[in-house]
C-alpha cells in the first residue's frame, strides 16, 4: 500500500496566556508545544497521553476550533491554519469531529432530524427532498431506527447519543475525523459497540481517524500508529504493534506498564512513576519528563532531547538514545 | 414490546423512551404536584381575568365620587369593601387597579426583557470591547437603587401610565442584560456549540438557531420573577405621588390617598395593600415553581 | 461464618421520586471475609454504588428506604442502627473513599483541618497528638512534605495527591473495613497504578478488609480476591477471582470479559453485549439479563433464576440448572 499523507502537522504550537492582574506577568501555558506528525490516508492515528498533556488541544487546533499560536496543519495540500473564515467553513465538510461527552455535544433543543439535517443544509449537500432519505440511511448505518427522527437527545441513552454524534460527523462523508475520547464516557459493554461501529464505518467509507484517548487498551486494539504526548510534546511515535512490543521512551514504557492486567494470573512487571504530571504552565527544564523518569541523567535536566529515529517511522525523544553508541548500550543494559 | 425493554440500544432500536405527553398536559400535571405553584398560578389567572373583564364585574363606576357616601365601612350600603374619602367604591377600584398592575407588569417586562436580552446576547456572544462597554453601563446603572432610579426618570419624563412603563423599563433592562449575558457566555462554551462550529455552521446561524432557543427558559423564568418586582415598584411610586395619577385607580395611589385615614378608616389602605401582597406573592410563587420545573440543573433532583 | 466482617443479606432498597417508587436494589447477598479484598463489578445502573452507600448508612433519608434485608457488620445489624450509633462506626470502623477526590474534600478548609475531624470525633486526643498522627498517616500514603501539606487547601494539590489525602482520611482511625467506590476512575493511568499499589500496601499493613467497587475488570484482576458481579440491582455471579476469569458461569460476566479489547484480536470487531442496563422501572419478570443474553431461552423470560451454588461459586442463571452438559 502506498502511504499517502492526508494530514501533516508541522511545529504546531498552542499557548494560552493567563492574565495575572495588572502588575504581574501573564502566565503562559504551553498546551501544545512544537508538535509535528503525519497522518496517512485510511489509517487510524492515535494521540495518547494523560490529562493535561495537550492531546485534546492538538485535536481542536487541527480543526481550528481554537486558533494555533504557530505552526502549520496541512490537509490535502492546504494549510488549514492559514485559511480565511469562510474557506475554513467550507473545508469543514471534509474534516469532522466526534466529541467525548454525548450528553453535552448535542443541542438539547433540537430533534435528531434537525441535528443530522444541519450539516447537509450548511454545506448544501443533495437536493432538499433527498436529504431526509440520506438521514434515514445514515441512522440505519449507525444502528438507530428512523422512527426516532423527531425525538430529542434527552430521550436517548449515552451510547445511542454517541451513535447520533458519529452519524452527524459521518453524514457529510468527510475524509478525516478527529475522535476525541469517543468512548471514555460510555459503559464498558456500550464501549465495545461504539468501537465496532467506528471500525465498520472506517471500512465502509474509507475514513481516516485521529483517535485521541487515554485508554491504552482501546488504542492497542483499534489504531495503526500512535503518538505519545507528555506535557505538550510528542515523546514517541511508532506503529501501534511496535510501540506496545518495544516502547523506547521511559514514559511510554511506564504508561504501558501501568495498564491494569487483563487476567488475574497475569504477572506484569511494573514501572511505577513517582509523582504527578507537572503543570504545563511551569514545565521542568530540559526533558520535561526528567522529574518522574527512573533513568534521568544530568543532561536530562539541562538539555531538551533531540528526536531519534529508530526503524521505519519509529521515533522517540530521549537522551538515552541520543548519546553515542557505546554509551547507549551501557545505559540500556544497565537499566534492564 | 417496548415496555419490557430497557432504555438502551439493544436490538439497536426498540428502546427509546415512549413519546412524551404533550407540553400542555405535562405543564398541568407538573403544576398539580406543587400546591405553591398551583396557588401562584391561580392568583395570576384571577388577576388576568379581572383585568380583562374588570369593567363588566365592577358593581360601581370606580371613578364616580359620591360625597354623601364617603368613608363607608365594608359591607355597608352595598359596598363590599366600603368607600373612600370621596365616596368611591373600593371594591370596584381594586378590580380596575388590577388592570393597571397587569398592564404595567406585562408591558414593562416585554420592553425591559427585549432590550436587556438583545444587549445581553450582543455582549455575551461577541465579547471584546462591546462587551466591556455594555457591561460597564450595566454596572453603573446597577449601582443605583432601582426604585430611586425609576423615580428620578419618572420625575423627568413626567407621570402617566405610558411614562411609568418607560421609566420602569429603563430601570429594569439591566437585570435581563446581566442574566442573559452570563447564559450566553455559558452556552458559548458548551460542547454542542463547538460541534456546530466543527460542522461548519456560520456564526450568525449558531447564534440564531442554537443559542437563542436555549435562552427561552432562563428568559421566561426571569420575566415571571421580574413582573412581581415591577408591580410592586409601580405601587411604590404611585404611592409616592408619581406614576399613575388620580383619578385613575391604581393600588399604589389608593394607598397614597388612604394613608391620611389610616387610624379612622382602616379599609382605605388595607384592601389595596392586600391586593398588592397577594399579587406579588402569586407571581413569585409561580416564578419559583417555574424555575424549579424548567431548570434542568434542579430537574433531576 | 465467624470470619465474616460484613454480611449483606437479601438487601432491598427503594427510591421514591415524586409519586413513583423504583427499587434499584432487589435482593443482594454477599459476604466479605476478614482481610479479604472483595470486588463489586457492574456498569452504571447496576446498583453497586447504592449498595455501598447503604453499608455506610449514607442513603438519602427522605427519598430512599431499606425495605428488607440486613447488613451485618461484626455481628451488628447496621440497618437497625440509630444515626447516633452509626456515627461512631462511620469513619471509625468503616471508612470510605469516593471517586471524585476534588468534590469530596471541602474547599474552604485546609488538609490538616479536614484530617483532624475524624480524630476529634472518635478519639480523645490533644491537638499535638492529632497533628502528629496526621503527619504519620500522610507519610504512610506517600505524601511528601506532609508538614506543609496540612496547611494547604485542596485546590493546591493535584488529583493524585487529593486521592492520597482521601485515603489517609479513610485510614486515620484504623478502620477494619474500607469501602472504595471507583477510587481510581477519575485518575490517569500512571496515577491509577500508584494509587492501586498504595491501597494494596496499606491494606496488608493495617490488616483491613477492602470492598472495592468498580466498573473496570482490569482493576478487579489487579486487586481482588473474590468478585461480586452486579447487574440491574441483582447479584448475578460471585466467584474467586481466577475462577471468574477462567470460567465465568453467567453470560453477562462472560460478555464483560470478552468485550475487553485485550481479549479480542487487534483491529477485529470486539465482542459486544447488545443493548444496555435496564433502568429499575423497566425490570420485568424473568431473568434481568434475558433481553440482552445471547443464550436466553424461553424459561429465562418467564421465571427469574434462583441462586445456583457450586462450592463457593455462585451464579444466577438457568444454564446452571442441573443439565450442565448443555452449558457452552
Amino acid at each position: 500500500m502506498v502511504e499517502e499523507a492526508l494530514l501533516q502537522v508541522k511545529h504546531l504550537k498552542k499557548y494560552y496566556e493567563i492574565p495575572q492582574g495588572l502588575f504581574k506577568k501573564d502566565i503562559i501555558v504551553r498546551a501544545v508545544d512544537d508538535v509535528s506528525f503525519t497522518v496517512n490516508r485510511g489509517e487510524t492515528f492515535a494521540l495518547v497521553g494523560e490529562s493535561g498533556c495537550g492531546k485534546s488541544t492538538t485535536g481542536k487546533t487541527i480543526l481550528r476550533l481554537t486558533d494555533p499560536t504557530e505552526g502549520q496543519v496541512i490537509f490535502n495540500g492546504t494549510d488549514v491554519a492559514g485559511l480565511e473564515y469562510n474557506e475554513m467553513r467550507s473545508l469543514r465538510k471534509q474534516l469532522q469531529m466526534v466529541f467525548q461527552d454525548p450528553y453535552a455535544s448535542l443541542n438539547p433543543k433540537k430533534t435528531i432530524k434537525q441535528i443530522l439535517m444541519e450539516p447537509l443544509r450548511v454545506h448544501n449537500q443533495f437536493d432538499e427532498k433527498d436529504r431526509l432519505q440520506k438521514i434515514k440511511d445514515m441512522l440505519e448505518i449507525v444502528g438507530l431506527s428512523k422512527d426516532y427522527l423527531d425525538r430529542y437527545p434527552h430521550e436517548f441513552s449515552g451510547g445511542q447519543r454517541q451513535r447520533i454524534g458519529i452519524a452527524r460527523a459521518v453524514i457529510l462523508q468527510p475524509d478525516f475525523i478527529v475522535a476525541d475520547e469517543p468512548v471514555s464516557a460510555l459503559d464498558v459493554s456500550v464501549q465495545s459497540q461504539v468501537i465496532n461501529l467506528m471500525l465498520d464505518l472506517q471500512k465502509e467509507f474509507g475514513l481516516t481517524y485521529l483517535f485521541i484517548s487515554h485508554d491504552l487498551s482501546v488504542i492497542e486494539h483499534m489504531t495503526d500508529r500512535v503518538a505519545v504526548m507528555y506535557l505538550g510534546k510528542i515523546v514517541e511515535v511508532a506503529d501501534t504493534e511496535t510501540l506496545f512490543k518495544d516502547p523506547k521512551h521511559p514514559y511510554t514504557q511506564a504508561l504501558i506498564s501501568a495498564v491494569p492486567i487483563s487476567h488475574p494470573a497475569e504477572n506484569k512487571e511494573r514501572v511505577i512513576l513517582k509523582g504527578d504530571v507537572p503543570s504545563p504552565a511551569n514545565p521542568p527544564s530540559g526533558c520535561a519528563f526528567h522529574t518522574r523518569c527512573p533513568f534521568a541523567m544530568d543532561i536530562c535536566r539541562q538539555v531538551a532531547p533531540e528526536t531519534k529515529t529508530f526503524s521505519d517511522g519509529h521515533t522517540a525523544s530521549c537522551h538515552l538514545y541520543t548519546k553515542s553508541e557505546e554509551e547507549q548500550k551501557y545505559v540500556t543494559s544497565d537499566s534492564k | 414490546m417496548a415496555s419490557s425493554l430497557p432504555q438502551g440500544e439493544q436490538a439497536l432500536d426498540q428502546s427509546v423512551k415512549p413519546k412524551q405527553p404533550s407540553k400542555i398536559a405535562e405543564f398541568f400535571s407538573n403544576l398539580s404536584r406543587s400546591w405553591t405553584g398551583m396557588l401562584g398560578f391561580s392568583i395570576i389567572i384571577l388577576l388576568v381575568l379581572l383585568s380583562i373583564f374588570g369593567p363588566w364585574i365592577t358593581p360601581y363606576d370606580p371613578e364616580h365620587a359620591e360625597f354623601g357616601k364617603k368613608l363607608l365601612p365594608p359591607m355597608t350600603d352595598g359596598h363590599l369593601l366600603g368607600t373612600d374619602q370621596l365616596g368611591r367604591d373600593i371594591f370596584s377600584r381594586i378590580i380596575m387597579g388590577a388592570r393597571v398592575s397587569v398592564i404595567i407588569g406585562v408591558a414593562t417586562v416585554c420592553i425591559a426583557g427585549l432590550i436587556g436580552t438583545i444587549v445581553g446576547i450582543i455582549a455575551g456572544y461577541f465579547r471584546g470591547w462591546i462587551d466591556i462597554v455594555l457591561m460597564r453601563i450595566v454596572d453603573v446603572q446597577l449601582s443605583f437603587p432601582f426604585i430611586l432610579l425609576v423615580l428620578v426618570i419618572n420625575a423627568i419624563i413626567g407621570t402617566g401610565l405610558r411614562n411609568i412603563i418607560i421609566s420602569l423599563a429603563i430601570g429594569g433592562w439591566v437585570i435581563f442584560a446581566r442574566v442573559i449575558r452570563s447564559e450566553v457566555l455559558a452556552l458559548r462554551e458548551k460542547e454542542f456549540i463547538t460541534s456546530c462550529i466543527a460542522t461548519g455552521v456560520s456564526r450568525l446561524e449558531i447564534l440564531v438557531k442554537h443559542i437563542v432557543p436555549n435562552l427561552f427558559t432562563p428568559m421566561i423564568i426571569l420575566a415571571s420573577l421580574q413582573i412581581g418586582t415591577y408591580i410592586i415598584a409601580e405601587a411604590s411610586i404611585s404611592f409616592l405621588g408619581f406614576g399613575v395619577q388620580p383619578p385613575t385607580p391604581a393600588w399604589g395611589n389608593m394607598l397614597n390617598e388612604g394613608k391620611d385615614y389610616i387610624f379612622s378608616s382602616w379599609w382605605l389602605i388595607t384592601f389595596p395593600g392586600i391586593a398588592i401582597v397577594l399579587t406579588a406573592l402569586g407571581v413569585n410563587l409561580f416564578g419559583d415553581w417555574l424555575r424549579d420545573t424548567l431548570d434542568p440543573e434542579l430537574k433531576g433532583e | 461464618m465467624s470470619d465474616a466482617i460484613l454480611e449483606v443479606k437479601n438487601l432491598k432498597i427503594q427510591f421514591k421520586s415524586g409519586k413513583e417508587t423504583v427499587q434499584p436494589i432487589r435482593g443482594v447477598d454477599f459476604t466479605l471475609k476478614k482481610g479479604e479484598t472483595l470486588g463489586v463489578v457492574g456498569e452504571s445502573g447496576s446498583g453497586k454504588s447504592v449498595t455501598s452507600l447503604a453499608v455506610m448508612g449514607l442513603l438519602p433519608e427522605t427519598s430512599s428506604e431499606i425495605v428488607d434485608g440486613e447488613i451485618n457488620f461484626n455481628g451488628k445489624d447496621l440497618t437497625k442502627m440509630k444515626e447516633k450509633q452509626f456515627r461512631k462506626i462511620r469513619g471509625n470502623e468503616i471508612s470510605m473513599i469516593f471517586q471524585e477526590p476534588m468534590t469530596s474534600l471541602n474547599p474552604v478548609f485546609t488538609i490538616g483541618q479536614q484530617l483532624s475531624e475524624p480524630l476529634r470525633q472518635h478519639r480523645n486526643m490533644s491537638k499535638k497528638e492529632i497533628e502528629k498522627e496526621i503527619i504519620d498517616v500522610l507519610n504512610q500514603v506517600g505524601i511528601p512534605r506532609a508538614e506543609q501539606i496540612i496547611n494547604e487547601y485542596p485546590h493546591q494539590l493535584s488529583g493524585g495527591m487529593r486521592q492520597r489525602v482521601m485515603i489517609s482520611l479513610a485510614l486515620l482511625c484504623q478502620p477494619e473495613l474500607m469501602i472504595a467506590d471507583e477510587p481510581t476512575t477519575a485518575l490517569d493511568v500512571t496515577i491509577q497504578a500508584q494509587i492501586l499499589e498504595l491501597m494494596k500496601d496499606i491494606k496488608d499493613k493495617n490488616d483491613m478488609s477492602l470492598l472495592l467497587i468498580t466498573h473496570d475488570l482490569g482493576v478487579v484482576a489487579e486487586m481482588c480476591d473474590r468478585v461480586v458481579v452486579m447487574y440491574a440491582g441483582e447479584i448475578v455471579e460471585v466467584a474467586e477471582i481466577n475462577e471468574l476469569f477462567d470460567e465465568p458461569r453467567h453470560p453477562y460476566t462472560r460478555g464483560l470479559i470478552d468485550s475487553m479489547p485485550t481479549q479480542n484480536a487487534r483491529k477485529e470487531r470486539l465482542y459486544s453485549i447488545s443493548g444496555q442496563v435496564p433502568k429499575p422501572n423497566e425490570i420485568t419478570k424473568g431473568c434481568v439479563f434475558a433481553n440482552r443474553c445471547p443464550l436466553a431461552f424461553d424459561k429465562c423470560f418467564e421465571e427469574a433464576p434462583p441462586v445456583f451454588e457450586k462450592g463457593d461459586h455462585i451464579s444466577k442463571c438457568w444454564l446452571q440448572d442441573s443439565k450442565e452438559g448443555e452449558v457452552v
